[in-house]
């Protein structure tokens, strides 16, 4: 049997050992890459037994050292009551502060200890103590590398993970290999001739030393030497692939800053400054040593929506209540692009236009599997005379199509600033699939923008398109990225 | 989403052995989901435009409407009542009505229990947690006398719906509903009295004694409300509730304003056949087609006007009577029609300027990596602060590409290097001023200064500029003389940043071979490219 000289090399060196782990194997002419190739084509050629193993892996977030630090909130209050009996609920909120503090009380919820009458105390029996010292010795053992959780502690591991930020989990495959009797035989018959030719070297073609000798055959199906892929990060690919999609439509693609007022974000858009989107749980907002001042033309706009806010326009009622002009001079990260998509529509407001972008808009989300804090958005949108729900549907489904999706189904929905309003639905292996939205806009938005034609948008999340491009389940893995899956991801041609 | 809870047994009930295939059509005319995994918990999700369906009750009863046809209503009856209003600083907004009997109301579901749910959701919501709306509802023969809204004394004692007795005071400080809303305590308390004493403490508690129970077949509701347009949203919900079941309401005369203001301003839309073709693209409309699917919708045709239904508060104009009509005759009905204009799409030139230096990396043999603007460090002040971040990973915008790029190779130290990796994305500098910007590291034996110097000079050529000089600069994170800033025409304009980074960020990052970065501004590039 022919084998390669990594093959050989990795045989002579599990021939003397038990169960070996691939990550242990170290042998100096051979780099990481080259004993994975040499594991599988022993493992084809019949010559060692193979099996895979997965660990799970735990470390700390920033979060998660802060409390291996100081403590886990809830145990901070649990040692106060254990040293006072019972505690009011406003000391520990000075104690702790605001957001260690929510903290806390919901997880002695969750172990039973509820707040009665503004105080918390220490119950008789104390599985509660003994729950919360637990979680804080898993951070402490996380910290000091022991990654591996006893079944017994299984529980309080999960609800710790649940618990978003503070610790990371990651699961590791890794290879325990055997040499069986038939490789033991190879081994014993290796016979490694001297006089044939392995690699043609610069110098045997200088001196001549090739000529005469034979050269030795190879396995031609053997893997070849590893040649890392290099290129573009797997959303720029599908971000390329969606601006092509729009230039062959027609439209213009837009760029705008992150940083947006509230007035073109929400005011602009209808909507109204008591909306839940508007709520700190929802967006981040921004705070500006120098005051930023919107421009005269923006602060006038700010102004007609809020009177359409207000008592509406032309025939429509409006939201009624009493708009006040420094919640729309709030600055914050945009959460949509659609203000921008409306602003750069009102720059030219009598004429036709069709407008695009691909661009980052942000959150106020914890960062976990399928949550990220910023994500692109992909948005379109038209100005035009005939813009209508006819010529939405027309335009979604090409769009649609360029994209894969040949058959969608569009049901009703509600966005604050468009109306119609309908959710595009795509099939994937015969699964229904919520991708994104869309509708004509709303005539308040447009009539605050003094737009004179119809406004049909629609928009989608580009990091949802990228899950099912690329097979994903981890949203983070497109930001935190590993060298090796960007560089052997499957690519779409 | 709002979740509406509810279970198989109920649907069968209320609708039938086919409340699956029914409810799944249904849901696609209204615009909600459902999850009926578990027969026991199906819950239905609604968007947050249509409050008037926040219960079982409703949607069941918004479904027959639907299936019927058109709707059948209960009235607004106002009548003389002996009412008596104080005027209060705290909630000053105030109505209450009472309901006609349901005891012989052909309804299949609990009214009393799904209007307490459906009060209880619809003042989470649209009340905001009841601070601009909150509603009390009693039993109706339990009310006795005149009824009083006016302020009361925080010392009285009182016991709640669900059996806790105290003060109002102590109430608010110990029961679960007090410390809840204890925020829209202010200096007064109020509370709706009748002969006997105190019935409830809006937005707080009802009282035992008024509670509904299993034989109220009438109730009173009370809606207190922070400004009048909470007010309405209220009165229309609560009275909606009802009339939009057949059962009639009324109204005392003291509250007559309140009926007049949704009358006068609300109740009708006037409806175009050009504007709804306009809207829809279907051409030729009818009248009578419209009549039909908005009827199926709940809403009737006056003349020229529609009417809206009291609870419908989404309804703010013609064009949401359009929508109300396009679902109800279904979207996919709706002709697919190209636009009349063409359009010649255009590139935005600083993506397309970042598109062609992200393809000379790649070509320079640079893997591409994305990064989180917002991070956790950064290397000056901030221009802006996050005010509200939710974790300290993810607190700080980026000013420039360095720490994501680093912990890029941090994250993937144990990959085999050398590793060249480069990014492409906006940053937020120390002025406020957001710009595009590439940076890349060389990570691997040999990796030094005048490795990204290479790269540098590759990408100079390529771009046909003459000459860049670097001035040297002193910069955490790297080494002192191997780092400097890459300047066009004598320092006239600064295009960016490159140096070797110090043994100590390598250190800290546990980092196992020497890196060089280097980062450029797109925009900065591609003025020195117009000069050249």
């Amino acid at each position: 049997m022919e084998l390669s000289p990594q093959e050989t090399s990795l045989l002579l060196f599990i021939k003397k050992r038990d169960e070996v782990n691939e990550k242990d194997i170290s042998l100096d002419n051979l780099s990481v890459e080259n004993v994975r190739g040499a594991i599988s084509w022993l493992e084809k050629k019949g010559l060692i037994d193979v099996r895979t193993v997965e660990t799970e892996e735990f470390s700390l977030s920033d979060e998660g050292k802060t409390y291996f630090s100081v403590g886990l909130p809830e145990l901070r209050v649990y040692n106060l009551l254990k040293k006072e009996g019972a505690a009011r609920i406003e000391h520990i909120r000075d104690l702790l502060g605001d957001k260690e503090f929510k903290i806390a009380i919901s997880q002695l919820a969750k172990l039973g200890m509820k707040p009665v009458n503004g105080e918390i105390k220490l119950s008789g029996k104390d599985i509660a103590g003994e729950i919360i010292l637990k979680g804080q010795e898993i951070l402490i053992s996380i910290e000091k590398g022991h990654s591996l959780v006893s079944e017994e502690n299984r529980d309080i591991m999960d609800s710790i993970l649940k618990r978003s930020g503070i610790v990371e989990r990651k699961i590791r495959k890794s290879r325990i290999i055997k040499i069986n009797e038939k490789g033991l035989e190879v081994v014993g018959n290796l016979n490694v001739s001297t006089d044939s030719i392995g690699e043609l070297t610069q110098e045997m073609l200088r001196d001549g030393t090739w000529e005469g000798r034979k050269f030795r055959a190879y396995d031609l199906n053997l893997p070849g030497k590893n040649i890392r892929r290099h290129g573009k990060h797997p959303l720029t690919e599908l971000i390329d692939e969606v601006r092509k999609i729009f230039l062959s439509m027609g439209f213009n693609e837009l760029k705008d800053p992150y940083i947006e007022f509230a007035g073109w974000n929400m005011d602009a858009l209808f909507i109204p400054q008591d909306h839940p989107a508007r709520d700190m749980q929802d967006t981040f907002f921004l705070e500006s040593g120098n005051k930023l001042e919107p421009s005269a033309r923006d602060a006038a706009l700010f102004r007609r929506a809020g009177k359409i806010h207000e008592k509406g326009s032309k025939n429509y009622s409006g939201w009624g209540y009493k708009w006040d002009q420094k919640e729309a001079e709030r600055i914050l990260l945009r959460t949509h692009t659609t203000g921008s998509t409306m602003r750069a529509l009102s720059r030219t407001s009598r004429e036709e236009k069709a407008v695009f972008s691909v661009d980052r808009v942000f959150r106020h989300e914890s960062v976990d599997w399928k949550h990220l804090a910023e994500f692109h958005q992909v948005e379109g949108a038209i100005h035009a005379r005939d813009a209508n729900l006819g010529t939405l549907k027309w335009y979604l489904k090409k769009f649609y199509s360029a994209l894969g999706f040949d058959h969608i189904e569009l049901v009703p929905s509600y966005y604050p600033y468009t109306e119609p309003s309908l959710d595009v639905v795509v099939y994937v292996n015969g699964k229904e699939l919520e991708m994104g939205g869309s509708g004509v806009v709303r005539p308040e938005v447009t009539s605050i923008l003094g737009l004179k034609h119809n406004v049909i948008a629609w928009g989608l999340g580009l990091e949802r398109l990228a899950l099912l491009y690329y097979g994903l389940d981890d949203l983070r893995k497109l930001y935190e990225s590993d060298l090796n899956w960007l560089q052997n991801y499957r690519i779409r041609f | 989403m709002v979740v509406v809870r509810t279970t198989q047994n109920q649907l069968e009930n209320f609708i039938g052995d086919d409340w699956e295939k029914s409810l799944e059509s249904f849901s696609k005319v209204i615009g909600f989901s459902f999850d009926s995994n578990d027969a026991k918990d199906i819950k239905i999700e609604l968007n947050p435009d249509r409050p008037d369906l926040y219960s079982i009750g409703s949607i069941i009863n918004q479904y027959f409407i639907f299936k019927k046809g058109y709707p059948t209503y209960g009235k607004v009856i106002i009548q003389k009542r002996e009412f008596s209003l104080e005027n209060v600083k705290s909630r000053p907004f105030f109505v209450a009505f009472e309901t006609s009997s349901y005891a012989d109301s052909k309804i299949s579901y609990n009214i009393n229990t799904d209007f307490l749910e459906y009060s209880d959701r619809v003042s989470e919501t649209v009340g905001k947690q009841r601070s601009k709306f909150s509603v009390g509802a009693h039993d109706q023969q339990s009310i006795k006398g005149k009824i009083k809204y006016g302020k009361v004394n925080p010392e009285t004692k009182i016991v709640t719906y669900d059996g806790m007795e105290g003060t109002i005071s102590q109430l608010i400080s110990r029961h679960e509903k007090g410390i809840k809303y204890g925020n829209l305590k202010s200096g007064e308390v109020v509370g709706v009295l009748d002969e006997i004493g105190i019935a409830s403490v809006p937005p707080f508690f009802n009282t035992y004694r008024t509670r509904i129970n299993d034989d109220t077949n009438k109730m009173v509701v009370d809606i207190s409300a922070s400004s009048e347009q909470g007010l309405m949203l209220g009165f229309r919900l609560m009275a909606g509730y009802f009339i939009a079941k057949g059962i009639d309401i009324i109204l005392p005369d003291v509250f007559e304003s309140v009926w007049n203001l949704y009358k006068n301003n609300g109740e009708k839309v006037k409806i175009s056949l050009s504007n709804i073709s306009k809207v829809t693209g279907i051409r030729e409309i009818k009248l009578d087609l419209i009549k039909r699917e908005i009827n199926r919708m709940g809403i009737q045709i006056d003349g020229e006007n529609t009417v809206v239904p009291l609870n419908r508060v989404d309804i703010m104009g013609e064009i949401d009577i359009i929508e109300d009509f396009v679902k109800a005759y279904g979207v996919g009905k709706i002709e697919e029609k190209s636009l009349k204009s063409n359009f010649i799409g255009k590139e935005n030139e600083s993506i397309s300027t970042s598109e062609k230096i992200g393809q000379l990396m790649v070509s320079l043999g640079f893997q591409e990596v994305k990064n989180f603007v917002l991070r956790k460090v950064n290397r000056y002040n901030d221009k802006f602060t996050v005010l509200n971040p939710k974790s300290l990973d993810y607190s700080r915008i980026r000013q420039d590409l360095f720490d994501g790029l680093i912990t890029f190779l941090e994250r993937n130290k144990s990959e085999s290097f050398p590793q060249y990796i480069y990014e492409t994305g906006d940053i937020i500098d120390e002025n406020g001023t957001q710009e595009t910007h590439m940076g890349c590291i060389i990570c691997g034996k040999g990796s030094s200064y005048d490795s990204v110097k290479g790269i540098l000079d590759s990408i100079v050529l390529a771009a046909g500029i003459k000459e860049v000089i670097i001035t040297p600069i002193r910069q955490i994170n790297f080494i002192d003389g191997r780092v400097g800033t890459i300047n066009f025409e004598k320092e006239k304009l600064q295009i960016g940043i490159l140096g070797e980074v110090s043994p100590e960020e390598l250190k800290m990052r546990g980092i196992p071979f020497p890196a060089s970065y280097l980062e450029i501004k797109i925009a900065a590039l591609k003025s020195v490219l117009e000069v050249a």
